[in-house]
């Protein structure tokens, strides 16, 4: 019986979830009190990511660094992130580690469970996300609609108080474009990022 | 709303605007920018002043912690202290070289009731006799009835955490209102709640000396709040001679501290635990006195939710105590859930504490949105130099004008402190004195703030 599923599930066949290489760099700000506080909090964040699908197995690792823009800003902080799971042709679940360290802070290193979990409907698909993009987005429930010829989108819904979005614009020679933009308020405290990349491979 | 301005900004390039630390020390026309009436002066307690006291205070001060370290920085223990309560005249005398128009001071419960039910008229008429001369020299009375220290019948019995201290503060807020009707309108029932139960329950440096322990802290501040309720409730019920003729006879504050919390890093979970730690110590206790409704969590160990009687409008100004800025990083091995930083490469004052007035402006227009005129009940630093004071005065002071502009009802300033004076775990170390106390005289001496402390009270509209 797990031989016949194992046979079925590591057959040659789309997957949901293709190899990838993306690379990009955002800017990413966290906001106190809103209205009355500085815009101190800014930081500059170049990010890449890599996916490897091996009959089915994937494997995602990253990277981002996120130094302020300004003098008072949020502490110099590099996060990597390490996950694995499985991708099916119309679902895919990831799951893994991200670890966070800022030097100057104590602890100086944090380590965060990370989740995602994708299913597909054709044209249209759910992708549900905890501290997923790199531990920045607490959680998140999404809408993903595509792909199309030239690209795919999706928009969501981020926990407690918050939207995130991204659109993808397929170029030719398996390039692509990808803007990811997220913001959410807990309390009085807002985070914010948009992220502009350049992928290389299957986007979603 | 707040977060499309947050992505607008974010699209915009993120460019900063000019922080207030970045405002010089020059006074300049300081002042003007505050209303007419606006109250201009200081703020000391009675345990950190008066000297000469037997309370939960020179209890724990004389203790160590179970690695041998003493409770106070350097054995320190309060004793003397600026011997105030013989001194007053002379702490009245700077009052007067600063320019002041308020005093903001505390009774010592320990002092007026050494045993339950056993009252000191003498040690009451005293307090009496210096509302008086406060009075006479054009100088507002602002009095706290409790502020940190507990007579040790009462920190004996459980202090706080025992539901008997709600009725034993009444009592004593009746007696103290009854004698200080004539000249007291302004009254602040408790200081700095939430400092007390955390300091008291979660980091153990003020008494009882308990640590990690959210759930006692958490009900502590609870019952912080009962108590308040029922303190408001006897002032308004005692109080009711205008002693100024302004038209109020009595008006109710807590002195509340707040402290801006911000994630240390863009980490979801630094944000999460930054934006549960700014709820409960800093949005808690004002949402429960406008509301009612006492709301304080601890994820995994605590959750209050009550609706307290008399509490909702109990409060006729908020009274905001603020110092810095922390940093917020999670450690969900700890029990708050997190540690805190300053932010490097940032001025701090003596203790480590950032220097950052954008929170004093912060705070003042996020509060204004209650509906409460406010009362900055303190604002100060240690700084035992002496060069940080003057432009963090000018600072603090100019985003108090700025709050005022963006719709905040500001109606006062309460500089923390008149005086070095005992600072409870850190002794006599940190100096947050505008005058600094000569060690063996116990003279007054003025520091170079008082100038343009007086400077600024000059502009103020009268």
């Amino acid at each position: 019986m797990t031989a016949v599923l194992l046979s079925v599930l590591l057959a040659a066949q789309p997957r949901l979830l293709e190899p990838e290489v993306a690379a990009g760099v955002g800017v990413l700000a966290t906001s106190y009190q809103t209205f009355g506080a500085r815009l101190g909090e800014a930081a500059l964040a170049p990010t890449v990511t890599a996916r490897g699908v091996f009959s089915g197995f994937v494997v995602e690792g990253g990277a981002l660094l996120s130094a302020p823009l300004v003098r008072g800003g949020t502490l110099l902080t590099t996060t990597f992130a390490a996950r694995v799971g499985f991708s099916g042709e119309r679902w895919a679940m990831v799951a893994g580690v991200v670890a966070q360290l800022a030097p100057e802070a104590t602890p100086a290193l944090v380590l965060l469970p990370s989740l995602r979990g994708q299913l597909s409907f054709g044209g249209a698909g759910l992708t549900l996300g905890v501290f997923d993009h790199l531990g920045l987005v607490p959680a998140h429930l999404s809408v993903d609609v595509g792909p199309f010829s030239n690209g795919a989108f999706s928009l969501g819904w981020v926990a407690p108080l918050g939207l995130i979005g991204s659109a993808d614009l397929s170029l030719p020679r398996g390039l692509g474009l990808r803007v990811t933009a997220f913001a959410y308020r807990l309390n009085n405290v807002e985070a914010a990022m948009v992220l502009v990349a350049g992928t290389f491979g299957g986007a979603r | 709303m707040r977060c499309a301005v947050l992505w607008v900004l974010v699209l915009l390039g993120c460019q900063p605007r000019a922080g207030l630390d970045e405002v010089g020390a020059e006074v300049g026309a300081l002042g003007r920018g505050l209303p007419r009436g606006f109250l201009w002066g200081t703020a000391t307690s009675s345990h950190q002043i008066e000297g000469g006291l037997d309370n939960s205070w020179t209890e724990f001060e004389a203790g160590a912690f179970p690695d041998g370290r003493p409770h106070i920085r350097n054995e320190d223990r309060s004793t003397v202290a600026t011997d105030s309560w013989n001194r007053f005249d002379e702490d009245l005398a700077a009052m007067q070289q600063l320019g002041a128009t308020t005093y903001r001071f505390s009774v010592e419960w320990s002092r007026l009731e050494p045993r339950k039910g056993e009252w000191n008229d003498a040690a009451m008429e005293r307090y009496r006799d210096w509302c008086l001369k406060l009075r006479a020299a054009g100088i507002e009375p602002m009095v706290t009835l409790h502020h940190f220290s507990l007579p040790r019948w009462v920190s004996d019995a459980g202090g706080f955490e025992n539901p008997a201290i709600v009725d034993d503060l009444e009592r004593f807020t009746r007696r103290v209102a009854k004698n200080l009707e004539r000249q007291v309108d302004l009254w602040v029932t408790l200081n700095e709640p939430n400092v007390y139960a955390v300091q008291g329950y979660l980091a153990g440096v003020f008494p009882p000396g308990k640590k990690d322990d959210t759930v006692t802290q958490t009900k502590v501040i609870a019952m912080m709040l009962r108590a308040h309720a029922k303190m408001a409730a006897a002032l308004r019920a005692v109080d009711d001679v205008d002693a100024d003729g302004d038209g109020f006879a009595t008006r109710v504050l807590v002195a509340h501290h707040v402290r801006t919390f911000q994630p240390a890093t863009p980490s979801a979970l630094d944000t999460a635990i930054a934006g549960l730690t700014d709820d409960y110590a800093n949005e808690a206790i004002p949402r429960a006195l406008k509301t009612g409704r006492v709301l304080l969590s601890v994820p995994g160990a605590i959750t209050i939710d009550e609706q307290v009687e008399g509490l909702a409008g109990s409060v006729d100004l908020l009274g905001l105590n603020y110092y810095t800025r922390d940093m917020v990083r999670a450690d969900l091995g700890s029990a708050s859930l997190s540690q805190l930083t300053s932010r490097k490469g940032r001025a701090v004052n003596d203790l480590g504490w950032e220097l950052y007035p954008d929170g004093l402006h912060g705070f003042l227009t996020r509060f204004a949105a209650y509906g409460w005129p406010m009362v900055v009940t303190e604002n100060g630093l240690a700084d035992r130099s002496g060069r940080l004071r003057t432009p963090f005065l000018v600072q603090h002071v100019t985003a108090i004008e700025r709050a005022i502009r963006d719709g905040a009802d500001v109606r006062g300033y309460a500089h923390w402190s008149l005086m070095d004076n005992f600072e409870w775990a850190e002794g006599y170390d940190a100096q947050f004195g505008l005058f600094t106390i000569e060690e063996t005289t116990l003279r007054r001496l003025p520091t170079e703030s008082v100038a343009p402390f007086r400077a600024i009270g000059a502009n103020i509209p009268r």
